[in-house]
């Protein structure tokens, strides 16, 4: 199978914590790790790949030049080509730009199905493979949380969902685009010994939109139709609080204070 | 008079007047008309306060099929121009409205919360960096207004009664999706952590105490929920997950046991009454926005106050037969 990876760089914001009081964010350290969701779409990736071993996996990514050695870490496990998609002219993008420039872009490849995660962490919009999937005229299925590799071809796929009531599984014709939502079950394998110090820019392509060739008035700000007008602080209302121990005495505090309100 | 589409939230219809707040919001409370596209088959459960109801008889799932009901919405626009369609951002809703905007061409803001009006302009904000940031977006194309809403944050109050229209969508149109539903099973989760009073909430620091939590949860008559903690650790489910990536909840009672605190957490929690948390440290970021704060160790606190609530029930057993003998 040919296999398109779409995958984005996120801040690792896991280790940003918040000061009520300060109404601020205490930003320490802010790296760059893959979208939890893509990790998950290239893990099913590989696992595709380990059922159809004649498979190709390629990841594509928008992004700013800095990724680079992200990619070229990707590109250490069993991934065969990585593209990314960088010009100073996309910057300022909104979704609709973005899912424009990458869209454009698929339209010339050729793949069997297109692997994606379902949010991103910083934008976590969900827009992006939906709208792929419209430029492109496929299917698409959001929150994928297995995919069935034993019965998934090059013109089908089955797979299923976590929804909130109950589990779905699916066919769904190929191509078409396929996003996965995090579950526990998939990680990365890490990249063998070998392949650690390994030189891998070969595989990575860098586009600019000298080759994609697309109209100025469609990509950047230019072509976004949502623009960020104002941005906030996260605020939460801070309570008057009475502290009390896990002890007899506070116990009973928290007793009466439910008794109070009618809760025992 | 401007007029809005709202797509109908399939897993709670009752629930899709939620959208008519935002609708107000963005005519500021002037006269506008507000249609729903509604997929039940049972014309008793529709929700009020629209004054169009568009309903479809869904016969072949269509309301899990988000290029029919792209395709529906497309054609109902191309009769009635509506000047704005509202998504709920539901698990389907999410795949209509990125695909809904880029065939009209418009842009589109996903997963609102609140809507603002700035020197004239419309503004919808949304969360971003997981909760971290809250950004206020205009729109920069023409109407349609496009909106993906985040469910449970709009609630809307009835004013004066509206009389609806009830008109059938007859027409038959072939989708282009090839999805088949292969197999359905049903989930074990009884209840919804949406609509409970009172959730005892457990986080990385109630591990242990985790098989109490229900317990806890029963003698308040209420319902136990989690952070994400434990739904990653695989101790809970998904559906039982209060925060940014899981469900906003709005009991009276919230008790965090165990929880840290984290902006996406405390996102899930904008519309609780009281907020009581139990932790062993008392400068966790949960204590700030607490109006109670146990400090202490989660099952010790759990254990003592069964006890005390069993002591009462105990008391009141007593003071029953007391009053029998009389
Ligand atoms: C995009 C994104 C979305 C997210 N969405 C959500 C979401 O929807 N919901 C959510 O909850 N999280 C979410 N998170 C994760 C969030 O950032 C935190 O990692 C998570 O909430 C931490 O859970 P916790 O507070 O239970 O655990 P921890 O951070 O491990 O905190 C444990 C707490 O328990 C206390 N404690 C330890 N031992 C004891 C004891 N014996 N007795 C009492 N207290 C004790 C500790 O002092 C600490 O305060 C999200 C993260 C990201 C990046
Ligand atoms: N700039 C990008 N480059 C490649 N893939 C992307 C990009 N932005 C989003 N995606 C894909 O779309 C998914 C959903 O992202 P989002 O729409 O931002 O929530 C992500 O998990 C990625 O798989």
């Amino acid at each position: 199978m040919n296999i398109i990876c779409l995958v984005k760089f996120v801040p690792d914001i896991t280790g940003f914590t918040y000061d009520y009081h300060a109404s601020a964010m205490v930003r320490e350290h802010t790296r760059m790790v893959l979208n939890p969701d893509d990790e998950c779409a290239l893990s099913f990736a590989f696992k595709l790949k380990e059922q159809h071993p004649e498979s190709l996996i390629h990841v594509v990514s928008m992004a700013p030049s800095s990724v680079v050695p992200h990619m070229h870490d990707l590109l250490r496990l069993p991934v065969d080509r990585g593209t990314l998609i960088s010009d100073p002219l996309f910057a300022g993008s909104d979704t609709y730009a973005t899912s424009e420039v990458l869209g454009t872009y698929l339209k010339s490849q050729e793949f069997d199905v297109i692997l994606s995660g379902s949010r991103s962490l910083d934008g976590a919009t969900s827009q992006i493979p939906g709208q792929i999937a419209q430029m492109l005229g496929f299917d698409h299925m959001l929150d994928i949380t297995d995919i069935d590799v034993g019965r998934t071809s090059r013109t089908d796929a089955v797979f299923s969902i976590e929804g909130e009531k109950e589990t779905t599984t699916w066919s769904m014709q190929l191509p078409g685009v396929l996003s996965l939502a995090r579950s526990s079950t998939c990680k990365l394998p890490y990249p063998s010994y070998a392949d650690l110090q390994k030189d891998v820019s070969d595989k990575l392509t860098i586009l600019t939109n000298k080759e994609l060739g697309i109209d100025s008035t469609h990509i950047g700000l230019e072509g976004s139709l949502t623009k960020v007008v104002h941005t906030y602080e996260a605020n939460s209302r801070i309570r008057e609080k009475t502290v009390v121990e896990a002890d007899d005495e506070g116990i009973e505090f928290v007793f009466s204070y439910l008794k109070e309100r009618g809760f025992v | 008079m401007k007029r809005t589409l709202i797509l109908g939230d399939t897993g709670l219809p009752k629930r899709s007047n939620d959208l008519l707040e935002v609708s107000n919001r963005i005519y500021d409370g002037k006269k506008h008309e507000s249609w729903l596209l509604a997929f039940s088959p049972d014309q008793e459960n529709l929700p009020e306060g629209f004054e169009r109801i568009i309903l479809v008889q869904d016969e072949g799932n269509i309301c899990e099929d988000a290029r029919y009901i792209c395709a529906i919405i497309m054609d109902l626009h191309s009769t009635y121009a509506f000047d704005a369609i509202l998504i709920p951002g539901t698990w389907i809703g999410r795949m209509v409205a990125p695909r809904l905007a880029k065939r009209l061409q418009v842009g589109l803001v996903a997963e609102i919360n609140d809507v603002k009006t700035r020197d004239d302009a419309l503004e919808f904000v949304r969360t971003a960096y997981s909760g971290n940031i809250l950004s206020g977006i205009a729109i920069t194309s023409s109407p349609p207004i496009i909106l993906s809403i985040k469910p449970g944050i709009f609630t809307w109050e009835q004013k004066s009664g509206v009389n609806t229209i009830i008109q059938n969508y007859t027409k038959k149109l072939q989708s282009p999706s090839s999805l088949t539903c292969l197999k359905r099973k049903q989930r074990s989760v009884s209840y919804d952590i949406r609509d409970s009073k009172v959730l005892v909430s457990g986080g990385g620091g109630a591990k242990r105490a985790y098989p109490l939590l229900e317990t806890l949860a029963k003698a308040l008559g209420g319902e136990v929920s989690v952070s994400r903690k434990l739904v990653d650790q695989g101790i809970a489910n998904r559906t039982i997950q209060v925060g940014q990536s899981g469900k906003i909840v709005n009991p009276r009672l919230y008790i965090a046991i165990g929880i840290d605190g984290a902006i996406q957490h405390v996102e899930g929690l904008r519309n609780v009454e009281t907020i009581l948390s139990v932790n062993t440290h008392s400068d966790a970021p949960i204590c700030s926005i607490s109006d109670v704060v146990v400090v202490g160790d989660a099952k010790i606190f759990i254990e003592k106050l069964l006890q005390r609530i069993a002591l009462e029930n105990e008391g009141t057993i007593h003071d029953q037969y007391r009053g029998e003998r009389k």
